[in-house]
C-alpha cells in the first residue's frame, strides 16, 4: 500500500513537472507591453480626450501639410518603419501627427473629383485650396472649364480664389515648400490657375488651342504658364509670398542657359526669360530678396534680414530623402526648408499661411518602391515635429491651425499575418502556433514566402511564376514590392485619406468630409482672424 | 599567343548585347558586382582605353527570325556618335543619348520623333532606377557582367589584338563578337537565341567626324516638348510615356529583376 502511494505520488509529480516545463516556454514573439499597460493607455486616452481644449476662435496662422499619396496604409507602414529604425517593434509607434495630444481631431477625406473616381493631384489640391472640386488635371479653376482651355480670359473667368490668395488679401505673409517642383500640381494649385497642370513653362503649351484652334503658345491671349504665374502674381499676393522652396528650376531658366548644377542640361523656357532672376528683381523692390539653388546659398540666407527667398534645388523634383546625401551641390531636406520658411513667416505679426508638401511619397509609390516612399513619410513626420517645436518656441502654437492630410492614396497594401515587430519591409513571419516554436516564413499556395508590403499594380509585377524571395533582400532600398497587375507605373487609389488637425477651429475637422471642406475649415479659422492689416483688396 | 595575351585582347572585345541589341540598354544593376572569371583576370585598363576615340559609326542591325518562322528579317540602320561627354545613337525614329559632365554625373535622354517628345532621365532618377552609369561600358557597348562568359576563338590578322573574336553563352543565348580595339567598338556582334532567332550588328562605316549626309543627334528634336521620367506616374495614359516605360522595362529598368 505504501509502495502504491509512493508510485502514484511519483507519477503525479512527474506529470506536474512535465506540465510546468511545457508552460514555461516563453512566446517567441512578445510585445513590450505588460498586461496593465494596455488598460492604462486606454484610460490615459480617455483622460486626454476629456482634456482636449476646443479653440473656438480665429487663427493667426494656418499651415496645410500635404503628404502627396500618403494614404492610411502608407501612414501605418511608415509609423512601423520609424519605430523599427529606433529599435522598437514599431506598431506602437506614432508619427508626429498621430499623437493624440498634439492632433486630437481626425476625419476622413473623400478625394474624388468632379470627373474622377480616383483623382490626380491637381483637382485634389484644388479642392483643398479653393473649396471647389474640379476636373482632372486642372488647377484652381472651376469644373465648367474645358480641357485644354488656353484662353486667358476664360481661365480668369473660371478661376476660383485660393486660401493663399485669401490669406494674402488679409495682409498675412505666405509661403510654399515642397520636395516636388514648385510648379508641380500640388504647390501650384495655391497660386496658379490653369486648365492643364503640365503647362509649367511656356514651352509646354501647345501651339494652338486644342478646342478652338486659336493660337496658344506665345500668344498674348494665352494663359500664362505656371512658372510665370508664380513670378507675375497680383501685387497683393506678390508682396505676401515671402518664400517658395522646392525643385523645378528648369522651368524658370531659358533654353539658352545651362543649368548651374548640371551644365550638360539647359533650361526649358522658350521665351528667353530667366524667371529666377526676375524673382530677385521684382521682389527686391519690396525687401531683401534672394534666389538659392544649392545648400550653401540656402544656408547663407538669414531669415532675420532677408524678406523674399526663392529656392530651386534641382532642375526637376528634389532628390528622395534616401538619396539626398549624394547630391554634390547639396540640398536642404524638407525639414530644413520648412524650418527656414517658418523663421521667415513667423516674423510677421499679422500671421501667415504656409503650405508644406512631401511631394515624393507619391513618386516612390508610382515606382513600386515602398522603402523610399516610407522614408519620405518619416521625413514628413519629422518636418511636422520640427514645426511644432518652432511654433512652441515662438509662442504661436496655440494660434496656429495645422492640418495634415493627403491628396489621394496609392494601391499600397499591408498583408498577411506578420508577427509583432516583424520587419515591415521583410517577409511575412507569423506568430508560431506553439509558444517556444521558432518563427518561420509564411507561404503562399505554392509554398513560397511573400512580403508584408505589396501593390495592386505597378512595375513590381513578376511575369510567370512568383519568385522565391527566401534569399532576396526585400529590405533593400531599391527592392520593388510585388504587384498583382503589370503597369509601367503604379497608380493612385481611390479610398479616403486621413485628415489630422490641431489648433483654432480644428474641432471642425471630423467625420466623413468632402476634400474641399478642408478649405472651408481653414477659411473659418482665418476669417476675422485678427492681426491682419487692411481690408481685402483682391 | 599565350592565354594571357589572348585574354588581354579578348577583354577588349567584350560587349553588352542586352535584349535585342540595345547597346544603350545599360541594365539596372543594384550592385555593380566585380567581374569574375576572365574579366577578373584581365586588368580593366586592357579592356578599355581611356579616353575612347571620338567616333561616328554606322551599323546595320538585322533581326533574323528562327527557321520556319513566318516573320520576315528586319534590317535597321543605327548611327552611333561618341565624344568625351556624350554617347548617342540614332535608331530610326528613336534617339538615345547619354551625357556626362565634368563631375562624371551621367544623365540620359530618349527622343521619340513620332511623338515629338524628349524624355529626360536625371542623374538622380537613374540612380533611383538602379541604372548603372559607368561611362566606359556606355561608350563601348561593353557589359562587364558578360565579359567572363566569352572566350577568344581566333585572332584575325597578324596583329594578335587587331580584331579578336569572342564567343560564349550568356544565359540561353550565344554571343559572337569581333572587336576593334582601335575603335573600341565591335566590328560584328551576333546574338543567337535558344529558338534560333538572331540579331546581328555589323559595322558598315566609321569616321572621326560624321559625314554631312548622316543625321545628327539632338538636332531634329531641339524644339520638342521635354518631359521628366520622374513624372511617368502622373502621365500613365500618355502615348510617349507608355512607350518609354515599355522600353525601360525591356532593358531591365523599372524592373523587379534587380539583384539584392
Amino acid at each position: 500500500m505504501h509502495l502504491q502511494i509512493l508510485r502514484r505520488s511519483a507519477a503525479t509529480a512527474a506529470a506536474l513537472i512535465a506540465g510546468v516545463a511545457t508552460a514555461q516556454q516563453p512566446p517567441v514573439v512578445q510585445g513590450p507591453e505588460s498586461v496593465n499597460d494596455w488598460f492604462k493607455a486606454g484610460q490615459q486616452f480617455i483622460h486626454d480626450s476629456k482634456s482636449v481644449r476646443e479653440f473656438n476662435r480665429p487663427a493667426k496662422n494656418v499651415i496645410l501639410f500635404v503628404g502627396d499619396g500618403m494614404g492610411v496604409s502608407t501612414v501605418t507602414a511608415a509609423r512601423i518603419l520609424e519605430g523599427q529604425l529606433a529599435g522598437k517593434p514599431g506598431e506602437e509607434n506614432r508619427l508626429s501627427f498621430e499623437n493624440f495630444r498634439d492632433f486630437p481631431y481626425l476625419a476622413l477625406s473623400k478625394t474624388y473629383s468632379w470627373d474622377q473616381q480616383t483623382s490626380d493631384s491637381a483637382p485634389t489640391m484644388t479642392a483643398m485650396s479653393t473649396g471647389y472640386k474640379t476636373r482632372e488635371g486642372m488647377l484652381s479653376v472651376n469644373h465648367t472649364t474645358a480641357r485644354g482651355e488656353c484662353n486667358a480670359a476664360v481661365i480668369d473667368a473660371n478661376s476660383v480664389k485660393t486660401v493663399l490668395e485669401y490669406a494674402a488679401a488679409m495682409g498675412k505673409s505666405t509661403g510654399i515648400v515642397s520636395t516636388a517642383r514648385i510648379t508641380h500640381a500640388t504647390p501650384a494649385a495655391l497660386y496658379a490657375h490653369t486648365a492643364v497642370r503640365d503647362w509649367e513653362a511656356d514651352a509646354n503649351l501647345p501651339l494652338t488651342d486644342v478646342n478652338t484652334g486659336a493660337p496658344c503658345r506665345g500668344s498674348s491671349t494665352a494663359v500664362k504658364d505656371i512658372a510665370r504665374q508664380l513670378i507675375e502674381l497680383s501685387p497683393t499676393v506678390r508682396s505676401s509670398l515671402k518664400v517658395a522652396l522646392g525643385g523645378g528650376r528648369t522651368y524658370f531658366l531659358p533654353n539658352t542657359v545651362t543649368d548651374p548644377e548640371y551644365p550638360t542640361q539647359k533650361g526649358r523656357r522658350a521665351d528667353g526669360r530667366n524667371l529666377a532672376a526676375e524673382w530677385v528683381g521684382t521682389r527686391g523692390t519690396m525687401g531683401a530678396a534672394a534666389y538659392a539653388w544649392n545648400k550653401a546659398q540656402f544656408d547663407a540666407f538669414e531669415p532675420a534680414y532677408g524678406s523674399y527667398l526663392l529656392g530651386l534645388f534641382e532642375p526637376s523634383h528634389v532628390q528622395f530623402e534616401a538619396d539626398r546625401a549624394r547630391d554634390p551641390a547639396g540640398e536642404p531636406s524638407l525639414t530644413e526648408m520648412t524650418d527656414k520658411a517658418l523663421r521667415m513667416l513667423t516674423k510677421d505679426h499679422h500671421g501667415f499661411f504656409l503650405h508644406v508638401e512631401a511631394g515624393r511619397i507619391d513618386h516612390a509609390h508610382h515606382g513600386g518602391n515602398a522603402k523610399r516612399a516610407l522614408l519620405e513619410t518619416v521625413e514628413f513626420s519629422k518636418t511636422i515635429r520640427r514645426t511644432l517645436e518652432i511654433l512652441k518656441a515662438t509662442g504661436q502654437l496655440d494660434d496656429t491651425l495645422i492640418i495634415v492630410t493627403a491628396d489621394h492614396s496609392h494601391t499600397f497594401t499591408i498583408a498577411g499575418y506578420p508577427s509583432r515587430g516583424n520587419n515591415i519591409l521583410g517577409l511575412v513571419r507569423e506568430v508560431p502556433e506553439r509558444d517556444g516554436a521558432p518563427l518561420a516564413n509564411a507561404s503562399d499556395a505554392n509554398g513560397l514566402p511573400y512580403t508584408t508590403l505589396g501593390y495592386i499594380n505597378g512595375p513590381g509585377y513578376r511575369s510567370g511564376a512568383r519568385p522565391n524571395l527566401t534569399s532576396v533582400d526585400t529590405t533593400d532600398l531599391n527592392f520593388l514590392q510585388e504587384a498583382a497587375v503589370p503597369t509601367g507605373s503604379e497608380t493612385h487609389a481611390g479610398e479616403d485619406v486621413p485628415i489630422y488637425a490641431r489648433g483654432p477651429k480644428a474641432h471642425l475637422v471630423g467625420g466623413s468630409m468632402e476634400q474641399n471642406w478642408i478649405f472651408h475649415v481653414m477659411m473659418e479659422a482665418l476669417r476675422n482672424g485678427g492681426h491682419h492689416r487692411g481690408r481685402d483688396r483682391d | 599567343m599565350n592565354s594571357t595575351t589572348m585574354m588581354g585582347c579578348a577583354a577588349a572585345a567584350f560587349m553588352a548585347l542586352l535584349g535585342a541589341f540595345q547597346p544603350f540598354a545599360v541594365a539596372a544593376h543594384e550592385v555593380q558586382r566585380a567581374p569574375t572569371g576572365v574579366a577578373a583576370a584581365t586588368p580593366r585598363t586592357i579592356l578599355w582605353r581611356d579616353p575612347q576615340p571620338v567616333i561616328a559609326a554606322r551599323y546595320e542591325v538585322q533581326v533574323l527570325p528562327a527557321k520556319g518562322s513566318a516573320k520576315a528579317t528586319r534590317t535597321h540602320t543605327w548611327y552611333f556618335f561618341r565624344d568625351a561627354q556624350r554617347v548617342a545613337v540614332i535608331k530610326g525614329d528613336i534617339e538615345e543619348a547619354w551625357h556626362r559632365d565634368a563631375q562624371d554625373r551621367v544623365r540620359f535622354e530618349r527622343t521619340f520623333h513620332d511623338e515629338q517628345r524628349v524624355v529626360e532621365y536625371s542623374t538622380g532618377e537613374l540612380a533611383t532606377l538602379g541604372v548603372a552609369t559607368d561611362w566606359q561600358p556606355i561608350a563601348t557597348f561593353i557589359d562587364a557582367r558578360e565579359l567572363a562568359l566569352l572566350k577568344p576563338m581566333a585572332a584575325r590578322g597578324s596583329d594578335l589584338c587587331a580584331a579578336p573574336v569572342l564567343v560564349g553563352k550568356v544565359g540561353a543565348a550565344t554571343l559572337r563578337v569581333q572587336w576593334m580595339p582601335d575603335l573600341q567598338l565591335p566590328a560584328l556582334a551576333e546574338r543567337r537565341e535558344a529558338d534560333g532567332s538572331r540579331v546581328r550588328l555589323v559595322l558598315k562605316q566609321s569616321a572621326s567626324r560624321a559625314p554631312a549626309e548622316w543625321p545628327q543627334p539632338g538636332v531634329r528634336g531641339a524644339d520638342y516638348l521635354r518631359i521628366d521620367a520622374a513624372d511617368f506616374g502622373d502621365m500613365a495614359q500618355d502615348t510617349t510615356v507608355r512607350k518609354a516605360e515599355a522600353m525601360d522595362a525591356s532593358i531591365g529598368w523599372r524592373s523587379s529583376q534587380h539583384r539584392h
